[in-house]
């Protein structure tokens, strides 16, 4: 009896044997966890689907609202492509417009070719007997939407709270405040993020941002839609303002992060009121390479003063790069009901 | 004599030992103080990682869950608005509240009136100015509901943006939704 329990005793498992049963499990579970991820990854995918499937049916009802307006607006259409822009109306533009900073909507509106025989629509490679009908238009509407990419450029260890610009400043006109940086690579930046806050007890002005190139009162290359500052939280946190529309931003180049204000911070007696406070950090060295802060610029309502450089200071922002992620297809014919 | 006496203890050790293989075999074969160490550290990092993929397993339940409840939401309320907007007559500008959140909308529709709006989070539709359930289901909460109106002389057509607000597990998301139609009933 004992003995045959000898031998069990004697042969344990061994140390190497331990060792590979542990890593089978471990890949197992990498597998298993990989999987969700891919999962969580088309779950949250079906979300952006479906506001894209809105955005094209809106797009169409769009289309059928500029005709409804004007057929001769709607029909001189027919050539390029152009996105939606609501005003008091519908209308086209050439400027590409960023939905929610993910979705471009274009719309295309095409010739319409029908047969002699029996007025059906054909396609204009068809081989019968076939005229435009200057009353029907093919409206191709596409809804097509990025996916957040990589960091372009981000420095996310200004942690230190506090009013460094005075922005908005209180009807002084003190200018606004600037963050420059520098894309590490050649990239489409679509939202930018800034740590910022409102001062405790305070209503500050709605602010935006600006993407400027050349210098902190160089050209605008993209803006954001205002927010609301007065109903920010009074502790840092990463606050996102999707651009209007995407911008091509090149490896290596200097760009400005500015933040402005509505009323207008540079301008004196404006109404603006403050301060927002925009998480920085100082050190000897700069802390941020790729860049440096500045403060005033634009004060006194002179567009050219490019404010104080803090060579020791910066902000705490992150450009995120979008890539190209999906699109939905919408097409359909609309005819002349009215003219 | 003393080797001789030692010698015979032994070989009793030797039996009883023999006897009692459990005590023999650890004594002879015991484990390493280095071998209980690298097990013990093996078993630690297996049940944090294996501990570690249960959370994050827990979380993207909770996150997929809460996904699938604004896309149920979003999808129902707003194709509900779409479909109503385009059955409808005409609008009531008078009642509806455009540009602002959150608004609300009233339809003439070919026989009395519906209505959408938003109450204590929830996105209420109501006919003929009596409730008629509601469009967004429990755990999603309506953070922002405006209507756009524009109108030339031979339509009408309405936007809507639906802002739905869940939280699963602590994480609040919140996903925009924008359709519109043209009211057909204005041709």
């Amino acid at each position: 009896m004992l003995n045959s329990r000898t031998p069990y005793r004697e042969r344990g498992a061994s140390l190497i044997e331990v060792v590979i049963g542990a890593a089978i499990v471990v890949v197992v579970l990498i597998g298993a966890l990989s999987a969700f991820q891919v999962f969580l990854r088309s779950g949250l995918a079906t979300t952006t689907k479906l506001q894209a499937a809105f955005l094209a049916e809106e797009g169409i009802e769009a289309a059928r609202s500029i005709r409804d307006r004007s057929w001769s607006e709607f029909s001189g259409l027919s050539s390029g492509t152009y996105h939606l822009v609501l005003g008091s109306q519908w209308n086209t533009t050439t400027t590409p417009q960023l939905i929610d900073g993910v979705f471009t909507r274009t719309i295309s509106v095409g010739d319409v070719y029908r047969r002699t025989s029996d007025s059906d629509i054909v396609p204009s490679t068809s081989p019968d007997s076939k005229a435009i009908d200057l009353n029907t238009k093919r409206v191709l509407l596409r809804v097509s939407w990025g996916e957040t990419g990589g960091m372009l450029a981000s420095y996310e260890n200004g942690t230190t709270d506090g009013s460094l610009g005075s922005f908005p400043s209180n009807n002084a006109g003190d200018g606004d405040v600037v963050q420059s940086f520098t894309p590490i690579e050649d990239g489409t930046a679509a939202s930018v993020e800034i740590y910022a806050k409102r001062a405790a007890g305070t209503s500050p002005s709605a602010v935006y941002v600006e993407l400027r190139g050349g210098s902190a009162v160089g050209p605008v290359i993209a803006s954001s839609a205002t927010q609301d500052a007065a109903s920010w939280s009074t502790t840092l946190s990463w606050i996102a303002f999707p651009l209007s529309s995407s911008v091509a931003l090149s490896g290596g180049t200097e760009y400005f992060l500015r933040l402005r204000s509505v009323p207008d911070s540079t301008v004196v007696f404006s109404g603006s009121s403050g301060p927002v406070h925009w998480g920085y950090r100082q050190t000897a060295s700069s802390p941020y390479s790729g860049g440096a802060a500045r403060r005033y610029v634009g004060r006194q309502g002179n567009q050219n003063d490019q404010g104080q450089l803090l060579s020791q200071y910066d902000f705490s922002f992150r450009i995120s790069a979008i890539e190209s992620g999906g699109s939905v297809e919408h097409i359909t014919y609309l005819t002349n009901l009215f003219e | 004599m003393g080797n001789k006496r030692e010698a015979r203890s032994e070989k009793r050790e030797e039996y009883i030992y023999s006897l009692f293989a459990i005590r023999y075999s650890l004594r002879q074969r015991g484990f390493s103080l280095i071998e209980v160490l690298i097990y013990v550290g093996l078993v630690a990092v297996l049940t944090i990682s294996i501990i570690g993929t249960l959370i994050t397993l827990a979380e993207v339940y909770g996150t997929l869950a809460g996904v699938k409840r604004l896309n149920t939401s979003g999808a129902s309320a707003l194709d509900r608005i779409i479909r109503t907007v385009r059955d409808a007559e005409s609008v009531d500008i008078g009642v509806s509240q455009f540009g602002s959140s959150p608004g609300s909308l009233t339809l003439n529709m070919s026989e009395g009136s519906v209505s959408f709006l938003v109450e204590n989070g929830v996105l209420e539709v109501e006919e003929d100015g009596a409730s008629a359930g509601r469009l967004t289901q429990e755990g999603v909460s309506v953070s922002g509901l405006t209507f756009t109106r524009v109108a030339s002389s031979r339509s009408e057509m309405v936007m809507a943006v639906l802002e739905l607000t869940t939280t699963a597990r602590g994480a609040t998301s919140t996903k925009t939704f924008r359709g519109g139609a043209v009211v057909r009933g204005s041709y």
